[in-house]
Protein backbone atom coordinates (compact mmCIF):
# COMPACT_ATOMS: atom_id res chain seq x y z
CA UNK A 1 0.00 0.00 0.00
CA UNK A 2 0.95 4.00 -0.45
CA UNK A 3 1.32 6.22 2.09
CA UNK A 4 -2.04 7.96 1.57
CA UNK A 5 -3.65 4.10 1.42
CA UNK A 6 -2.03 3.62 4.71
CA UNK A 7 -3.07 7.15 6.11
CA UNK A 8 -6.40 6.56 4.47
CA UNK A 9 -6.99 3.48 6.21
CA UNK A 10 -5.89 4.74 9.88
CA UNK A 11 -8.50 7.39 9.98
CA UNK A 12 -11.51 5.37 8.62
CA UNK A 13 -10.90 3.05 11.08
CA UNK A 14 -10.27 6.12 13.90
CA UNK A 15 -14.02 7.53 12.60
CA UNK A 16 -15.58 4.24 12.09
CA UNK A 17 -14.78 2.51 15.07
CA UNK A 18 -16.40 5.28 17.48
CA UNK A 19 -19.43 5.31 14.92
CA UNK A 20 -19.75 1.22 15.18
CA UNK A 21 -19.35 1.17 18.83
CA UNK A 22 -22.12 4.12 19.46
CA UNK A 23 -24.37 2.10 17.19
CA UNK A 24 -24.28 -0.62 19.51
CA UNK A 25 -24.39 0.63 22.56
CA UNK A 26 -27.57 3.17 21.53
CA UNK A 27 -29.48 0.34 20.29
CA UNK A 28 -28.95 -1.51 23.63
CA UNK A 29 -29.67 1.80 25.51
CA UNK A 30 -32.86 2.31 23.66
CA UNK A 31 -33.84 -1.31 23.05
CA UNK A 32 -37.21 -1.86 24.83
CA UNK A 33 -37.39 -3.74 28.54
CA UNK A 34 -39.10 -6.70 27.11
CA UNK A 35 -38.69 -7.90 23.30
CA UNK A 36 -41.71 -6.49 21.42
CA UNK A 37 -43.37 -9.41 20.27
CA UNK A 38 -43.15 -9.50 16.64
CA UNK A 39 -46.39 -10.26 14.06
CA UNK A 40 -46.01 -13.28 12.22
CA UNK A 41 -45.90 -13.29 8.79
CA UNK A 42 -49.18 -13.37 7.19
CA UNK A 43 -49.76 -15.87 4.74
CA UNK A 44 -52.08 -13.63 2.25
CA UNK A 45 -50.32 -10.55 2.89
CA UNK A 46 -46.93 -11.52 3.58
CA UNK A 47 -44.16 -9.06 4.65
CA UNK A 48 -44.09 -10.66 8.35
CA UNK A 49 -42.14 -8.67 10.53
CA UNK A 50 -41.03 -11.77 12.74
CA UNK A 51 -37.09 -12.23 14.04
CA UNK B 1 0.49 -15.40 -11.22
CA UNK B 2 -0.79 -16.59 -14.42
CA UNK B 3 0.04 -16.44 -17.89
CA UNK B 4 -3.20 -16.89 -19.05
CA UNK B 5 -6.88 -16.66 -17.84
CA UNK B 6 -8.35 -19.24 -15.50
CA UNK B 7 -10.89 -18.85 -13.28
CA UNK B 8 -9.20 -20.13 -10.45
CA UNK B 9 -5.63 -21.11 -10.37
CA UNK B 10 -5.88 -24.13 -7.51
CA UNK B 11 -2.68 -25.49 -6.02
CA UNK B 12 -2.68 -27.79 -2.97
CA UNK B 13 -2.40 -25.00 -0.69
CA UNK B 14 -5.72 -23.61 -1.88
CA UNK B 15 -7.23 -26.69 -1.97
CA UNK B 16 -6.58 -27.47 2.12
CA UNK B 17 -7.01 -23.87 2.47
CA UNK B 18 -10.49 -23.64 1.60
CA UNK B 19 -10.76 -27.27 2.36
CA UNK B 20 -10.01 -26.07 6.33
CA UNK B 21 -12.07 -23.22 5.52
CA UNK B 22 -15.40 -24.75 4.81
CA UNK B 23 -15.11 -27.50 7.32
CA UNK B 24 -14.56 -25.32 10.14
CA UNK B 25 -17.79 -22.91 8.57
CA UNK B 26 -19.88 -26.38 8.72
CA UNK B 27 -18.51 -27.36 12.06
CA UNK B 28 -19.24 -23.81 13.60
CA UNK B 29 -23.19 -24.00 12.03
CA UNK B 30 -23.55 -27.47 12.81
CA UNK B 31 -22.09 -26.71 16.49
CA UNK B 32 -24.14 -23.30 16.99
CA UNK B 33 -27.33 -25.71 16.14
CA UNK B 34 -26.21 -28.31 18.80
CA UNK B 35 -24.87 -26.08 21.44
CA UNK B 36 -28.61 -23.50 21.08
CA UNK B 37 -30.96 -27.24 21.30
CA UNK B 38 -29.04 -28.41 24.12
CA UNK B 39 -28.92 -25.01 25.94
CA UNK B 40 -32.40 -23.62 25.34
CA UNK B 41 -34.97 -26.68 24.91
CA UNK B 42 -38.65 -26.99 25.08
CA UNK B 43 -40.54 -23.82 25.05
CA UNK B 44 -37.63 -21.55 25.79
CA UNK B 45 -36.20 -22.43 22.22
CA UNK B 46 -36.71 -20.95 19.31
CA UNK B 47 -37.95 -22.89 15.86
CA UNK B 48 -34.96 -25.09 13.72
CA UNK B 49 -35.61 -22.42 10.21
CA UNK B 50 -35.11 -19.80 12.84
CA UNK B 51 -31.71 -21.67 14.56
CA UNK B 52 -30.16 -22.55 11.10
CA UNK B 53 -30.51 -18.55 10.12
CA UNK B 54 -28.97 -17.43 13.36
CA UNK B 55 -26.21 -19.87 12.80
CA UNK B 56 -25.53 -18.57 9.13
CA UNK B 57 -25.70 -15.06 10.54
CA UNK B 58 -23.23 -15.53 12.99
CA UNK B 59 -20.78 -17.92 10.73
CA UNK B 60 -20.80 -15.47 8.36
CA UNK B 61 -20.24 -12.20 10.39
CA UNK B 62 -17.37 -14.41 12.40
CA UNK B 63 -15.84 -15.26 9.28
CA UNK B 64 -16.29 -11.89 7.62
CA UNK B 65 -14.28 -10.36 11.76
CA UNK B 66 -11.72 -12.81 10.71
CA UNK B 67 -11.52 -12.12 7.19
CA UNK B 68 -10.63 -8.66 8.22
CA UNK B 69 -8.32 -9.04 10.90
CA UNK B 70 -5.56 -10.82 8.88
CA UNK B 71 -4.79 -7.65 7.06
CA UNK B 72 -3.46 -5.62 10.61
CA UNK B 73 -2.13 -8.70 12.05
CA UNK B 74 -0.02 -9.23 9.02
CA UNK B 75 1.47 -5.85 9.73
CA UNK B 76 1.57 -6.38 13.10
CA UNK B 77 3.70 -9.90 12.66
CA UNK B 78 4.57 -11.59 9.51
CA UNK B 79 3.96 -15.24 11.31
CA UNK B 80 0.77 -14.50 9.80
CA UNK B 81 1.60 -14.17 6.40
CA UNK B 82 0.40 -17.77 5.29
CA UNK B 83 -2.95 -17.15 5.88
CA UNK B 84 -3.18 -13.67 3.66
CA UNK B 85 -1.89 -15.39 0.51
CA UNK B 86 -6.29 -16.57 0.08
CA UNK B 87 -7.94 -14.18 1.36
CA UNK B 88 -9.96 -13.34 -1.39
CA UNK B 89 -11.27 -17.00 -0.59
CA UNK B 90 -12.33 -15.82 2.69
CA UNK B 91 -14.41 -13.06 1.35
CA UNK B 92 -15.99 -15.36 -1.14
CA UNK B 93 -17.06 -17.81 1.39
CA UNK B 94 -18.28 -14.74 3.50
CA UNK B 95 -20.57 -14.05 0.60
CA UNK B 96 -21.88 -17.17 0.27
CA UNK B 97 -22.65 -17.84 3.49
CA UNK B 98 -24.41 -14.24 3.77
CA UNK B 99 -26.08 -15.51 0.53
CA UNK B 100 -27.81 -18.79 1.88
CA UNK B 101 -28.37 -16.59 4.99
CA UNK B 102 -30.18 -13.76 3.27
CA UNK B 103 -32.06 -15.90 0.87
CA UNK B 104 -33.02 -18.20 3.33
CA UNK B 105 -34.48 -15.46 5.60
CA UNK B 106 -36.46 -13.64 2.71
CA UNK B 107 -38.24 -16.89 1.94
CA UNK B 108 -39.02 -17.85 5.45
CA UNK B 109 -40.25 -14.22 5.80
CA UNK B 110 -41.44 -13.42 2.94
CA UNK B 111 -42.24 -16.01 0.37
CA UNK B 112 -45.68 -17.19 1.60
CA UNK B 113 -47.76 -14.68 0.62
CA UNK B 114 -49.16 -13.00 -2.51
CA UNK B 115 -46.20 -10.53 -3.16
CA UNK B 116 -42.84 -11.02 -4.81
CA UNK B 117 -40.80 -11.74 -1.39
CA UNK B 118 -38.32 -8.93 -2.73
CA UNK B 119 -40.85 -6.41 -2.93
CA UNK B 120 -42.13 -7.62 0.45
CA UNK B 121 -38.79 -7.00 1.93
CA UNK B 122 -37.98 -3.77 0.91
CA UNK B 123 -41.51 -2.74 2.01
CA UNK B 124 -43.12 -4.49 4.23
CA UNK B 125 -41.56 -2.32 7.07
CA UNK B 126 -41.10 1.13 7.06
CA UNK B 127 -40.73 2.34 11.01
CA UNK B 128 -37.14 3.85 9.58
CA UNK B 129 -37.87 6.27 13.14
CA UNK B 130 -38.09 3.38 15.34
CA UNK B 131 -34.74 1.66 17.25
CA UNK B 132 -36.72 -1.23 18.00
CA UNK B 133 -38.75 -2.29 14.94
CA UNK B 134 -36.46 -0.64 12.84
CA UNK B 135 -36.30 -2.43 9.20
CA UNK B 136 -32.75 -4.05 10.14
CA UNK B 137 -33.23 -6.30 7.04
CA UNK B 138 -32.81 -3.86 4.92
CA UNK B 139 -29.19 -2.76 6.59
CA UNK B 140 -28.27 -7.03 5.76
CA UNK B 141 -29.17 -6.59 2.24
CA UNK B 142 -27.38 -3.30 1.85
CA UNK B 143 -24.30 -5.50 3.19
CA UNK B 144 -25.18 -8.41 0.75
CA UNK B 145 -24.89 -6.25 -2.22
CA UNK B 146 -21.71 -4.46 -1.76
CA UNK B 147 -20.68 -8.24 -0.53
CA UNK B 148 -21.57 -9.51 -4.29
CA UNK B 149 -19.78 -6.55 -5.12
CA UNK B 150 -16.31 -7.79 -3.58
CA UNK B 151 -17.14 -11.47 -4.55
CA UNK B 152 -17.83 -10.80 -8.57
CA UNK B 153 -14.49 -8.75 -8.41
CA UNK B 154 -12.35 -10.54 -6.75
CA UNK B 155 -10.09 -12.40 -9.78
CA UNK B 156 -7.58 -10.99 -11.04
CA UNK B 157 -9.02 -10.08 -13.69
CA UNK B 158 -10.86 -7.21 -12.34
CA UNK B 159 -7.58 -6.19 -10.38
CA UNK B 160 -6.08 -5.69 -14.43
CA UNK B 161 -9.24 -4.18 -15.97
CA UNK B 162 -10.20 -2.00 -12.98
CA UNK B 163 -6.45 -1.39 -12.49
CA UNK B 164 -5.19 -1.62 -8.33
CA UNK B 165 -5.90 1.89 -7.20
CA UNK B 166 -9.51 1.20 -8.79
CA UNK B 167 -9.93 -1.74 -7.43
CA UNK B 168 -8.29 -1.44 -4.28
CA UNK B 169 -11.03 1.63 -4.03
CA UNK B 170 -13.66 -0.49 -4.54
CA UNK B 171 -12.72 -3.25 -2.21
CA UNK B 172 -12.49 -0.78 0.89
CA UNK B 173 -16.46 -0.98 0.61
CA UNK B 174 -15.94 -3.99 2.31
CA UNK B 175 -15.70 -1.90 5.68
CA UNK B 176 -19.04 -0.36 4.82
CA UNK B 177 -20.73 -3.85 4.71
CA UNK B 178 -18.94 -4.47 8.15
CA UNK B 179 -20.62 -1.60 9.18
CA UNK B 180 -23.76 -2.17 7.51
CA UNK B 181 -23.41 -5.90 9.31
CA UNK B 182 -22.96 -4.39 12.72
CA UNK B 183 -26.28 -2.07 12.62
CA UNK B 184 -28.09 -5.23 10.86
CA UNK B 185 -27.43 -7.14 14.43
CA UNK B 186 -27.53 -4.58 16.60
CA UNK B 187 -30.96 -3.07 15.31
CA UNK B 188 -31.67 -6.86 14.46
CA UNK B 189 -31.13 -9.54 17.07
CA UNK B 190 -29.93 -7.22 19.88
CA UNK B 191 -33.67 -5.67 19.83
CA UNK B 192 -35.26 -9.09 20.81
CA UNK B 193 -32.20 -11.50 22.43
CA UNK B 194 -31.72 -10.76 25.81
CA UNK B 195 -28.87 -13.39 26.48
CA UNK B 196 -25.75 -11.27 27.30
CA UNK B 197 -23.68 -13.78 25.23
CA UNK B 198 -24.37 -11.37 21.92
CA UNK B 199 -23.72 -8.34 23.14
CA UNK B 200 -20.67 -9.27 24.52
CA UNK B 201 -19.60 -10.96 21.81
CA UNK B 202 -20.23 -8.70 19.29
CA UNK B 203 -18.69 -5.92 21.27
CA UNK B 204 -15.69 -7.54 21.80
CA UNK B 205 -15.15 -8.89 18.09
CA UNK B 206 -15.50 -5.06 16.97
CA UNK B 207 -13.43 -3.76 19.66
CA UNK B 208 -10.59 -6.47 18.68
CA UNK B 209 -11.02 -5.58 15.16
CA UNK B 210 -11.07 -1.75 15.29
CA UNK B 211 -8.45 -1.84 18.02
CA UNK B 212 -5.99 -4.31 15.83
CA UNK B 213 -6.75 -1.89 12.99
CA UNK B 214 -5.41 1.17 14.99
CA UNK B 215 -2.55 -0.15 16.04
CA UNK B 216 -1.18 -1.50 12.79
CA UNK B 217 -2.02 1.85 11.49
CA UNK B 218 -0.03 3.09 14.16
CA UNK B 219 3.19 1.22 13.77
CA UNK B 220 2.75 1.62 9.95
CA UNK B 221 2.40 5.43 10.68
CA UNK B 222 5.87 5.47 12.41
CA UNK B 223 7.15 3.41 9.98
CA UNK B 224 6.23 6.17 7.54
CA UNK B 225 8.04 9.04 9.35
CA UNK B 226 11.22 8.21 6.83
CA UNK B 227 14.22 9.94 6.95
CA UNK B 228 15.58 13.49 7.27
CA UNK B 229 17.35 14.32 3.88
CA UNK B 230 18.96 17.46 4.01
CA UNK B 231 20.07 18.78 0.71
CA UNK B 232 21.65 15.11 -0.65
CA UNK B 233 19.41 12.61 -2.26
CA UNK B 234 21.37 9.79 -0.77
CA UNK B 235 19.56 8.60 3.03
CA UNK B 236 21.20 5.82 4.84
CA UNK B 237 19.60 2.36 4.75
CA UNK B 238 21.43 0.93 8.06
CA UNK B 239 24.30 -1.49 7.99
CA UNK B 240 24.91 -3.15 4.75
CA UNK B 241 25.70 -6.76 6.66
CA UNK B 242 22.82 -6.95 8.60
CA UNK B 243 20.28 -7.29 5.75
CA UNK B 244 20.00 -11.02 5.35
CA UNK B 245 20.82 -12.83 2.00
CA UNK B 246 17.34 -12.95 0.67
CA UNK B 247 15.27 -10.55 2.31
CA UNK B 248 15.25 -6.45 2.27
CA UNK B 249 15.04 -3.79 4.37
CA UNK B 250 12.07 -1.59 3.81
CA UNK B 251 13.24 1.80 4.75
CA UNK B 252 10.69 5.43 4.17
CA UNK B 253 11.68 8.47 2.20
CA UNK B 254 11.25 12.12 3.38
CA UNK B 255 7.96 11.66 1.18
CA UNK B 256 6.63 8.65 3.16
CA UNK B 257 7.08 5.96 0.69
CA UNK B 258 8.85 3.23 1.13
CA UNK B 259 12.20 1.51 -1.07
CA UNK B 260 12.85 -2.17 -0.45
CA UNK B 261 16.91 -3.19 -0.20
CA UNK B 262 17.27 -6.26 -0.89
CA UNK B 263 20.44 -8.60 -1.08
CA UNK B 264 20.64 -11.17 -3.58
CA UNK B 265 23.47 -13.34 -4.01
CA UNK B 266 25.84 -10.85 -1.55
CA UNK B 267 24.70 -8.04 -4.09
CA UNK B 268 22.43 -4.73 -2.65
CA UNK B 269 19.22 -3.49 -5.06
CA UNK B 270 17.14 -1.23 -4.12
CA UNK B 271 13.11 -1.38 -5.51
CA UNK B 272 9.77 0.10 -4.89
CA UNK B 273 8.28 -1.66 -1.95
CA UNK B 274 4.71 -1.79 -3.44
CA UNK B 275 3.96 -4.97 -5.34
CA UNK B 276 1.85 -4.38 -8.48
CA UNK B 277 -0.43 -6.56 -8.58
CA UNK B 278 -2.19 -5.02 -4.75
CA UNK B 279 -0.13 -3.14 -3.25
CA UNK B 280 1.56 -5.85 -1.24
CA UNK B 281 5.29 -5.33 0.86
CA UNK B 282 7.84 -6.03 -1.38
CA UNK B 283 10.29 -5.61 1.44
CA UNK B 284 8.60 -8.25 3.29
CA UNK B 285 8.96 -10.64 0.91
CA UNK B 286 12.04 -12.77 0.31
CA UNK B 287 14.33 -13.62 -3.14
CA UNK B 288 13.03 -17.07 -4.81
CA UNK B 289 14.42 -18.45 -7.73
CA UNK B 290 16.11 -14.30 -8.31
CA UNK B 291 13.18 -12.81 -7.72
CA UNK B 292 11.78 -10.59 -5.32
CA UNK B 293 8.48 -13.12 -4.35
CA UNK B 294 5.60 -10.86 -2.83
CA UNK B 295 4.42 -11.87 1.02
CA UNK B 296 0.95 -11.35 -0.37
CA UNK B 297 0.19 -13.48 -3.44
CA UNK B 298 3.56 -14.06 -4.49
CA UNK B 299 3.57 -11.93 -7.54
CA UNK B 300 8.13 -12.18 -8.75
CA UNK B 301 9.65 -9.22 -9.60
CA UNK B 302 13.63 -8.78 -10.77
CA UNK B 303 15.56 -7.08 -8.33
CA UNK B 304 18.08 -5.53 -10.61
CA UNK B 305 15.56 -4.16 -13.11
CA UNK B 306 12.25 -4.07 -11.45
CA UNK B 307 10.63 -6.30 -14.26
CA UNK B 308 8.20 -9.48 -13.53
CA UNK B 309 10.14 -12.27 -15.54
CA UNK B 310 8.81 -13.25 -18.62
CA UNK B 311 6.26 -13.59 -20.35
CA UNK B 312 4.92 -11.37 -18.02
CA UNK B 313 5.09 -7.56 -17.93
CA UNK B 314 4.89 -5.49 -14.95
CA UNK B 315 7.87 -3.16 -13.57
CA UNK B 316 8.50 -0.78 -11.25
CA UNK B 317 10.90 1.64 -9.85
CA UNK B 318 13.90 1.02 -9.30
CA UNK B 319 16.69 3.05 -6.88
CA UNK B 320 20.38 3.62 -7.17
CA UNK B 321 22.03 2.00 -3.98
CA UNK B 322 26.23 2.67 -2.68
CA UNK B 323 28.10 1.29 0.04
CA UNK B 324 29.80 3.80 2.28
CA UNK B 325 32.03 2.86 5.41
CA UNK B 326 29.71 -0.47 5.71
CA UNK B 327 26.38 1.36 5.53
CA UNK B 328 23.96 0.94 2.61
CA UNK B 329 22.67 4.44 1.54
CA UNK B 330 19.80 4.48 -1.32
CA UNK B 331 19.33 7.46 -3.91
CA UNK B 332 15.75 8.57 -3.11
CA UNK B 333 15.85 9.54 -7.06
CA UNK B 334 13.26 6.81 -8.78
CA UNK B 335 14.41 5.23 -11.99
CA UNK B 336 11.71 4.67 -14.25
CA UNK B 337 9.88 1.75 -13.91
CA UNK B 338 12.04 -1.96 -15.41
CA UNK B 339 15.31 0.68 -15.40
CA UNK B 340 17.73 -2.20 -14.75
CA UNK B 341 21.14 -1.29 -12.20
CA UNK B 342 23.77 -2.68 -11.34
CA UNK B 343 23.70 -4.97 -8.20
CA UNK B 344 25.84 -3.68 -5.68
CA UNK B 345 28.62 -6.33 -5.13
CA UNK B 346 28.54 -6.28 -0.98
CA UNK B 347 31.97 -8.12 -0.13
CA UNK B 348 34.05 -5.68 -2.40
CA UNK B 349 31.89 -2.81 -1.46
CA UNK B 350 32.63 -3.64 2.05
CA UNK B 351 36.25 -4.60 1.74
CA UNK B 352 36.64 -0.96 -0.24
CA UNK B 353 34.98 0.70 2.34
CA UNK B 354 36.89 -0.87 5.36
CA UNK B 355 40.92 -0.24 3.45
CA UNK B 356 39.26 3.63 2.83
Amino acid sequence: MTRGQRSGHLIMWLILAPLAIAVVVTALALRPAAPVEPALPSKITSGGAKR
Amino acid sequence: MSVRYTAVGWSRHKLVYDSIVVGAAVAFILSFVVISKVTFPGAHGVSDEVLVLRALGTCGFTLLTITLSIGPLCRLSPRFLPVLSNRRHLGVIVFLIALVHGGFATVYYHGFGNVNPLVSLLSANTQFNSIASFPYQLLGLAALVVLFLMAATSHDYWVKNLTQRWWKRLHMMVYLAYALLVAHVALGSLQVERNLLLPVTLATGLLCLAGLHIAAGIVERRKDRGYPQGGSPWIDAGLADTIPEGRARAIATSGGERIAVFRHQSALSAVANVCPHQGGPLGEGKVIDGCITCPWHGWQIRPHDGCSPPPFAERIQTYRVRVTAGRVEVNVQALAPGAATEPVPLRRQLQESTRG
